[in-house]
């Protein structure tokens, strides 16, 4: 057997292990399902496979339960933030648009950054270009490059890329 | 002791889901209601589901309900940037002050 078609084997297998225990957690682990759960979850891999994904480029499960609890923190703040901006009654907001020039290249990687934007205080990802994204803001004073940048490198590093130090020049 | 403290959670969910329907009438313009809907709603569904957790009988009920919670942060925050990206499209224009 060559080694593509053990990968793809392994893929397939990781996939209905995933859908499998999904279906145990919706069913209360109620066995009784199975007729209406084998199917199910013989056609949601088939279309998990078709969507294609994140392949060749394996997530670092440790890294990211590592990064989860500052995920869910920062998700906190900005609920707090868009609270105290919302109450207070001079609405104080500055928004505007920033665009960031990706150095990210693999697309699972970079959707799980324009997720990660819109949890993050004061920003929201708005369009997800090849090189660019664009980004609006509530407060056009927030570090938001740095911030970004800051987070690029975390998902770089769950998803195991190596990404460029510098910035590159970007004119919109 | 576990039904208040899961009570405790759940009442604590209150303010957030209120600040997001606030900012919704409050706010200028599309992008900055998004913030206000995406931001505040996830983490007020988010002490929902923690103070049932905390009340859950098994703990397959508890998974289920972190499933639904990331499920619908995922769908929140896909649809979220599908708008501001289909109105970025339209060229609707970002409200500033002045």
């Amino acid at each position: 057997m060559s080694a593509t078609t053990s990968c793809k084997l392994s893929l397939i297998f990781r996939r209905l292990v995933f859908f499998c225990s999904i279906w145990l957690v919706l069913s209360k682990a109620d066995l009784s399902s199975w007729p209406f759960a084998l199917p199910t979850v013989l056609i949601s891999t088939w279309i998990s496979l078709c969507l294609g994904g994140p392949e060749g480029h394996l997530l670092k499960p440790v890294v990211l339960l590592r990064y989860l609890p500052l995920f869910v923190l920062q998700s906190i703040a900005s609920a707090f933030d868009v609270m105290v901006r919302v109450l207070n009654p001079s609405l104080p907001i500055h928004p505007g648009l920033v665009h960031y020039p990706l150095s990210l290249t693999h697309d699972g990687a970079k959707v799980l950054l324009a997720n990660c934007i819109t949890m993050l205080p004061g920003t929201i990802s708005a369009q997800l270009n090849d090189d660019h994204l664009i980004v609006h803001t509530l407060d056009t004073s927030l570090p938001v490059h740095a911030i970004i940048n800051r987070l690029e490198r975390k998902i770089a590093n769950i998803f195991r890329l190596e990404i460029t130090s510098g910035q590159k020049e970007f004119q919109p | 002791m576990r039904e208040l403290l899961g009570a405790f959670f759940i009442i604590l969910a209150i303010p957030f889901f209120l600040s997001g329907t606030i900012g919704l009438l409050r706010l200028p313009d599309i992008y900055t209601r998004l913030h206000a809907l995406t931001k505040a709603d996830n983490v007020g569904l988010g002490f929902i589901v923690f103070g049932l957790a905390i009340q859950a009988t098994s703990w397959l009920e508890v998974v289920k309900l972190f499933l639904i919670w990331f499920l619908v942060l995922m769908a929140s925050a896909t649809s979220c940037h599908l708008i501001a990206d289909a109105a970025l499209r339209r060229n609707i224009k970002p409200w500033t002050k002045e």
